[in-house]
């Protein structure tokens, strides 16, 4: 071949060689440009999020509709949004493992024990139903506190009526029954093809020392088995605001959530000691009040110890006897026109 | 060949000018972001601390907005420095932080409730909230409906980067 007809040929073969440097250079920009800007809008979403569950933290007693972008993933100490991971810090948030869909129902409530110890935030979607089998006085209770932006619906404990039970294309279905494992719902036949990511049972009582104790009981579902549903995890919780928690959460969520709100109650607990103590030392009034400053500390000091061990409903029981002695003891304390422990 | 050759050079010449410029705008973006991170975490941690029931004023659960109880702050103050699972509790939510109360009248008067300060920092930002300080200790008067009495003075939280 001549010189001319080889460097025509190299030409080409260059401007090939440089033409698919050139393309691959920007093919890898721009890759590398959209996972920097999705990452970028992620976190600028989940930062968002965060700012509005911060804000609905402290709007207690009201339930607001959010829209969201997408699918959040929630568990024990933070949600995901997008791949992007946000801590909550200490915040005490109880929702289901995922909420799909594009609308978020927040409702925060105080946690009284009986001095405000947190503020809970409960997450939830329309897409979640709640069905809460009206068979004890705590169920119907926890009926009226949960927000009416839920999907909720009560039904009278008729086998009949829970035999109409059907599924509705919900991403998953919580049933609630005042627990016994003799009142399980067996006749609940409408939601036997639902697999056991798709419905939870969950029982709840009030402890029979008629105080503000409960037990929850996470039951788990049994494809294919006799008993449908055994007896899972059980928790002994302090206060209706924290049995209305479990409503809202899985059970692993729920006793991670609640073990930190445990520890958040002993931290709060030990500065009300300390405050208690301090009205003690520095008051100059009647003895009666000096007293019921001693006792309140007492009854501070018992919740803190119980408040270290694990929640069974000897612990909560505990609590909630030393939460009325204190309750009394500050009413006691307004009476008599001190300053109160709380 | 020698002019193809050419040609590239200056392509690639241009582009990396512009990759540079685009860097240096990216880079200056990024720096303004982060500065409104750290005055967003600044406000959040003021806001988070003036809900906490550990500093707010109450009366049998009727929490007093925009209020510090004085001896619930002093009794978290020493909470946090003798207890080192307290400690690192509150580091989950305030983190490299510092949390103090001011108060300007009648008296002046300054208390630590958090403090956290990094080793090395290369900013920090200081957001300030006027809030009520009540002294449940003052005998003889109201603040609000408690009894006690109301100073005045800032809740300031410095955060830092």
């Amino acid at each position: 071949m001549r010189r001319a007809q080889v460097q025509v040929q190299f030409t080409w073969i260059f401007s090939l060689f440089a033409g698919a440097l050139i393309l691959l250079f920007f093919i890898t920009f721009i890759l590398r440009q959209k996972d920097v800007s999705e990452r970028g809008l992620s976190a600028e979403v989940s930062a968002k999020l965060d700012a509005v569950l911060t804000l609905a933290q402290s709007s207690l007693q009201t339930s607001n509709n959010v829209t969201i972008p997408g699918d959040l993933g929630f568990d024990c100490t933070g949600f995901v949004y997008g791949g992007a991971r946000r801590p909550y810090g200490n915040a005490l948030v109880f929702a289901p493992g995922l909420i799909q869909g594009k609308l978020l129902i927040t409702y925060a409530d105080g946690w009284d024990v009986p001095y405000r110890a947190s503020n809970l935030l409960y997450l939830t979607s329309p897409r979640v139903r709640y069905i809460f089998l009206n068979n004890s006085e705590t169920v119907h209770s926890l009926f009226e506190a949960m927000p009416d932006a839920a999907t909720k619906q009560s039904v009278e404990w008729n086998i009949t009526l829970m035999a109409s039970i059907m599924p509705r294309n919900d991403d998953y279905v919580r049933i609630i029954l005042g627990a016994s494992s003799s009142t399980l719902p067996s006749y609940l036949p409408g939601l036997d093809a639902l697999s056991p990511e798709e419905v939870g049972v969950l029982g709840v009582s009030r402890s029979v020392s008629e105080t503000d104790a409960f037990t929850v009981t996470f039951y788990t579902r049994n494809p294919g088995a006799p008993v449908m549903y055994s007896p899972g995890e059980v928790f002994g919780v302090v206060g209706e605001e924290m049995a209305l928690a479990a409503v809202y959460s899985s059970a692993e969520l729920f006793n991670c959530t609640y073990s930190r709100a445990l520890d958040h109650l002993e931290h709060i607990t030990a500065v009300y000691y300390q405050r208690s103590r301090d009205l003690l030392a520095s008051y100059r009034g009647p003895g009666t009040c000096a007293q019921l400053y001693g006792a309140a500390g007492s009854s501070l000091s018992a919740i803190r110890r119980e408040a270290q061990r694990p929640p069974t409903l000897m612990s909560a029981e505990a609590i909630a006897a030393n939460m009325t002695a204190l309750a009394d003891a500050n009413q006691r304390l307004k009476l008599f026109s001190c300053p109160t422990v709380y | 060949m020698i002019e193809a050759v050419m040609v590239l050079v200056v392509f690639f010449f241009l582009l990396a000018v512009g990759l540079m410029v685009y860097n240096g705008l990216a880079g200056r973006g990024a720096v303004q972001r982060s500065q409104e991170a750290l005055e967003l975490r600044g406000l959040r941690i003021a806001r988070l601390a003036m809900t906490f029931p550990e500093l707010q004023c109450s009366v049998s659960n009727v929490i007093q907005e925009n209020c510090v109880d004085q001896l619930k702050a002093s009794a978290m103050s020493s909470l946090l420095s003798s207890d080192s699972r307290a400690r690192q509790y509150y580091y989950d939510t305030f983190q490299e932080a510092r949390i103090r109360v001011r108060q300007v009248y009648p008296t002046e008067e300054e208390f630590v409730i958090y403090e956290r300060e990094p080793a090395e920092y290369r900013r920090s930002e200081a957001t300030y909230l006027p809030v009520i300080v009540y002294d449940p200790l003052s005998s003889g008067g109201t603040c609000l409906t408690l009894h006690g009495a109301c100073h005045f003075g800032t809740l300031i939280v410095e955060v830092y980067q």
